[in-house]
């Protein structure tokens, strides 16, 4: 079972609403994940068509909305999001994402460590988005975020766990839950992830632009609890050398020569 | 008078409230934010608080985003 900031989640597949092809679509890939948190975006009401509402599909009551401050370029502009965010909502549940750079999409660390400390202040349940630095997955544990969500690699590219190596390094000194999130292309990434002892992975893109999401989501949440499920099992030691799976003794030969 | 209304220039008529301006904008009353001058406005005090000319508006909602 799954605990962040109290709450429990049965469910290790977090997935984000963006980029689905129709309404019906993304609701259906949300139904088919079992997931129980998913992200929304905040942005502008089209006053030329006003009845556009993503609430209206989504059922706030089977799952946990997580607004992200996307779009934010710095920690003013995500902490004003922040406040918009739970006005609307009523909850205090935040993914905070500060990304200066269009093109890369990454997340400044200064200004969302600044951004982390003051909403935690102001009563925010803080799931920062952070690069996989461990150094300042500390910190933003230190300052009171309630996870970390460390990428794998930019946010659409679909090109799996890039930073395996510091996700690892995260994972092992973490007080808090570890969210793998961002760039998880395949559900093989989810499974590697989960293998290499993450909590949890967001997943938006990979699903939305499957050419069947719903089945996508489907296979998303099998891959994550196949890998969490083989964390919990204890995976086998990796070896330079081979070794035999089979007896190298009572092979029925007069010549010995090649075993051992 | 000349509102601005999520980034657009608009003109409404004086003594025009915030609750009226929703109202008459067809918003869906339970899932948006309205920030006028840059602070986010009670939902109570919707119907208190009046337009004055070169007022900034914005109504925000969620939307799908990941």
């Amino acid at each position: 079972m799954l605990t962040i900031a109290g709450k429990n989640f049965t469910s290790r597949l977090f997935l984000g609403t963006g980029k689905f092809p129709s309404a019906s679509s993304m609701k259906e890939s949300i139904d088919a994940s079992k997931t129980e948190m998913v992200t929304v975006a905040l942005r502008r009401v089209d006053l030329s068509n006003p009845e556009d509402d993503i609430m209206s599909v989504l059922d706030q009551n089977r799952y946990l909305f997580l607004p992200n401050t996307s779009g934010a370029r710095n920690s003013d502009e995500a902490i004003r999001l922040a406040h918009l965010a739970r006005a609307a909502s009523g909850s205090n549940w935040l993914k905070l994402e500060v990304t200066p750079d269009p093109r890369t999409l990454l997340p400044d660390p200064c200004e969302t460590l600044i951004a982390t400390e003051k909403l935690v202040k102001e009563g925010f349940i803080v799931l920062p988005y952070m690069n996989a630095d461990p150094i300042l997955a500390l910190k933003l544990q230190d300052i009171g975020a309630a996870a970390v969500m460390p990428l794998g690699s930019p946010i659409g590219t679909n090109l799996g766990i890039l930073t395996s190596f510091q996700i690892e390094i995260i994972i092992e000194q973490a007080r808090v839950p570890v969210v793998v999130d961002a760039g998880i292309g395949a559900p093989s990434h989810a499974s590697q992830a989960m293998e290499m002892g993450a909590d949890a992975v967001l997943v938006n893109t990979a699903i939305a632009i499957a050419g069947d999401p719903v089945a996508m989501a489907r296979a998303f949440a099998q891959a994550v609890q196949a890998g969490r499920t083989a964390f919990e099992a204890g995976m086998g030691r990796r070896s330079q050398q081979a070794e035999a799976s089979s007896p190298t003794s009572g092979y029925p030969s007069e010549d010995l020569a090649f075993m051992d | 008078m000349k509102i601005k209304i999520n980034g657009e220039e608009k003109v409404i008529p004086t003594d025009c409230t915030l609750d009226t301006f929703i109202q008459q904008a067809n918003v869906q009353r339970h899932s948006f934010v309205v920030e006028l001058n840059g602070q986010i406005i009670d939902k109570d005090t919707y119907a208190s608080s009046f337009l004055k000319e070169d007022d900034t508006i914005e109504i925000i909602r969620f939307v799908g985003g990941g």
